[in-house]
């Protein structure tokens, strides 16, 4: 077996950038994040003068790293930038216009719980984008990681897309747990990804005026912008097939384990699902018909893909890393309204603030989903 | 590439117009002027960067009137000017001027912290605020002069404004200048020594605004001169940290000359006015001896 590269979510996510030949990086550190702007900073230092591949700097606050990193991107360059929780949330005014703009930056957010104060992992943030029109993916694992990152730029820039793209991974989890991590060479990625031609953008030589208000033909161009989200679900899929074939790993817009005669069903996101595929697997070995589902795209919504997984299942445990005060959690939401509404449908809601999620929690959510009789919610 | 000639008179000015006229904007509009001479000057190679304010509509879909690249942006302006900067950086092109034409809402008070992060970082950017001491619609900024009416001020404006002109000076930056566009060939002057310098420049552009201070369209000019000979909005640059004045009367108008131009000192009664002559004057008094630091402006 070929031993990969033992990497944390961070210098995954820096070496990813590294690879997708980005130009420039406006950061903001903020902990849990600030592991990669650490690193991009010696990167850039480590540089020679006049030699510099990257153009790093820092920014006063998450939305002037968010502010600069639009900019950056108009002007046709490839731009990278980082977000976290808090951070994520006050750059939500300026993440509308990079999507209204179809500017296909890629921003890479570590998830982190809101309100009350707290560092650690929780959805609720980089859910709570998905009204934005930014594309969303949450990983699970540093490869996927790494892969989807690369993956984003090529998406984000195919003309029929142009819309930015958020690339999840778990704080401290992912963000500061090394994994083994294959990474592909330099010069497959220049294959696959090539340099980025921006069909408008600031440039002297053909003066446009970027983002001015618009009245009459307003809802045209949102319905580009919807069109384009559409879009975006086949040319995932696409970039997940030609990076398949070239590097072996398929991820889809859903993981399916165990799924084939599952009766039971535990749909969970982010690494917490690298956990539940432990227990699914210990309940497998019992004979119990369990199987996992996970969300990796959150936007474009997979509905099809989620109807059809949980076709022929009996009850779902949707696993909800967030909150919505008052209604429940969020996944929980989506899926009942992507499946039949005779499904049994409970909502289990773990982690939040970072709370442990082990392999005991997901069985003893099996077992309570076996036993209940009426679809329910448990917090954990 | 920038227009280096002297400028000594108006026929000086480059003839080429890199905003074309039909602008949304208000008839008279001061801050239209100050663009216009800005780009005659910087040309071609400029890309100008504006926030929400008044300026929003010298492009709206489909139409604009800028013959140079634009980009509006909503929140932090100035750090999406650096954003431009770095990344023309990144692809060599660094003889791009980048031009922030930004008001003095978007300037004293929401993008302060973004101005004064970028003067720190010393980007090279051109900042010239475009000053009719509102927001848009008329309401108080912290540019606002004492006695000012605004919506947010029926009464007129309780507070003495501050100097944004002095909060930048202490970037120590090697250039800082207030500007009115009644005076274009000392502005396109000063502009054209800021751009010589590294890092961020900054210009405070008085630019009166007919709908919000109450006077004829016609009257921008004569107001914004009015300013300047009564001391209400004095003229002066900060080179390398040594201050001088740049247009000086010699002798004062009263500021009660100024006040009857515009509606909106109307509520001002004879006891403030004088308040605030006395101020101007003692205000004066340390500018022609340079003692800068000393004073605070009207």
């Amino acid at each position: 077996m070929i031993k990969g590269d033992l990497l944390s979510g961070s210098e995954a996510a820096v070496l990813a950038a590294q690879l997708s030949s980005v130009r420039c990086t406006p950061m903001y550190p903020m902990i849990p994040q600030d592991d990669i702007v650490k690193k991009l900073s010696d990167l850039y230092s480590s540089q020679s003068e006049g030699k510099k591949t990257i153009e790093f700097f820092t920014l006063e606050s998450p939305v002037a790293a968010l502010s600069a990193s639009i900019a950056s991107e108009a002007t046709g360059t490839r731009t990278f930038t980082v977000s976290t929780g808090p951070g994520l949330e006050s750059m939500k005014e300026l993440m509308y216009v990079a999507s209204g703009m179809r500017l296909p930056l890629v921003m890479v957010n570590v998830s982190r719980s809101l309100s009350p104060t707290n560092i650690w992992n929780e959805h609720t943030d980089i859910l709570s984008c998905r009204d934005t029109g930014w594309l969303i993916f949450i990983t699970s694992n540093n490869q996927e990681l790494l892969d989807t990152i690369i993956q984003a730029y090529k998406i984000a820039e195919n003309k029929k897309v142009l819309l930015p793209v958020l690339v999840n991974m778990d704080a401290f989890l992912q963000s500061h747990t090394r994994e083994n991590v294959f990474v592909p060479s330099e010069r497959s990625i220049n294959k696959f990804l090539p340099e980025l031609n921006l069909p408008v953008g600031l440039n002297t030589s053909k003066p446009v005026s970027l983002n001015p208000p618009v009245k009459e033909e307003y809802m045209e161009f949102k319905a580009q912008q919807h069109i384009a989200m559409k879009n975006a679900e086949k040319i995932i899929r696409n970039v997940d097939d030609t990076w398949n074939k070239k590097f072996h790993r398929k991820y889809g817009l859903v993981e399916r384990f165990h799924m084939e005669d599952a009766k039971y069903v535990i749909v969970v996101a982010g690494s917490a699902a690298e956990i539940a595929k432990t227990a699914v697997q210990e309940l497998r070995t019992q004979n119990e018909k369990v199987g996992l589902l996970r969300p990796r795209v959150i936007r474009p919504w997979p509905k099809n893909d989620i109807r059809e997984a949980l076709k022929n299942v009996k009850k779902v445990a949707v696993v909800d890393q967030d909150i919505m005060p008052g209604t429940g959690g969020i996944l929980y939401q989506e899926i009942k309204a992507s499946i039949s509404s005779e499904i049994f449908c409970s909502n289990f809601i773990a982690g939040l603030g970072g709370k442990k999620i082990l392999k005991e929690d997901f069985l003893n959510i099996y077992e309570r989903l076996k036993k209940s009789e009426k679809e329910e919610e448990v917090w954990l | 590439m920038t227009v280096n000639e002297p400028i000594e008179s108006l026929n000086d000015l480059p003839k080429k117009d890199f905003l074309l006229g039909r602008a949304e904007a208000c008839r008279g509009c001061g801050a239209l002027i100050g663009l216009k001479l800005a780009l005659k000057i910087m040309e071609k190679n400029t890309i100008v960067v504006s926030s929400f304010g008044c300026m929003t509509l010298l492009a709206t879909y489909p139409q604009t009137v800028l013959k140079v690249p634009f980009i509006h942006v909503p929140s932090n302006p100035v750090a999406a000017a650096s954003g431009i900067y770095h990344s023309l950086r990144s692809a060599g092109k660094e003889d791009i001027n980048v031009l922030c034409y930004i008001g003095d809402g978007a300037t004293y008070d929401s993008g302060l912290q973004s101005l004064s992060a970028a003067a720190v970082r010393k980007d090279n950017l051109m900042y010239i605020c475009y000053n009719n001491q509102s927001y848009t619609g008329s309401y108080t900024s912290s540019a606002t002069p004492y006695g000012a009416k605004t919506a947010t001020s029926p009464k007129g404006y309780q507070y003495f404004r501050k100097s944004l002109a002095k909060i930048m000076a202490s970037h120590n930056l090697h250039y800082v200048a207030t500007a009115s566009v009644a005076y274009p060939i000392d502005f396109v002057r000063k502009l054209q020594k800021a751009l010589s310098f590294p890092g961020v420049k900054f210009i405070d552009l008085l630019t009166p605004c007919p709908v919000g201070w109450g006077f004829d369209p016609s009257n921008t000019i004569e107001v914004a001169r009015m300013a300047v000979q009564t001391g209400a909005w004095p003229l002066y640059e900060i080179e390398n940290k040594k201050f001088s004045l740049t247009v000086a009367p010699t002798r004062l108008e009263p500021v009660e000359r100024y006040f009857i131009m515009q509606k909106r000192f109307s509520s001002l009664n004879k006891n403030e006015k004088e308040r605030i002559q006395e101020h101007i004057e003692k205000e004066w008094k340390c500018l022609l001896r340079k003692k800068y630091w000393e004073v605070s402006e009207y």
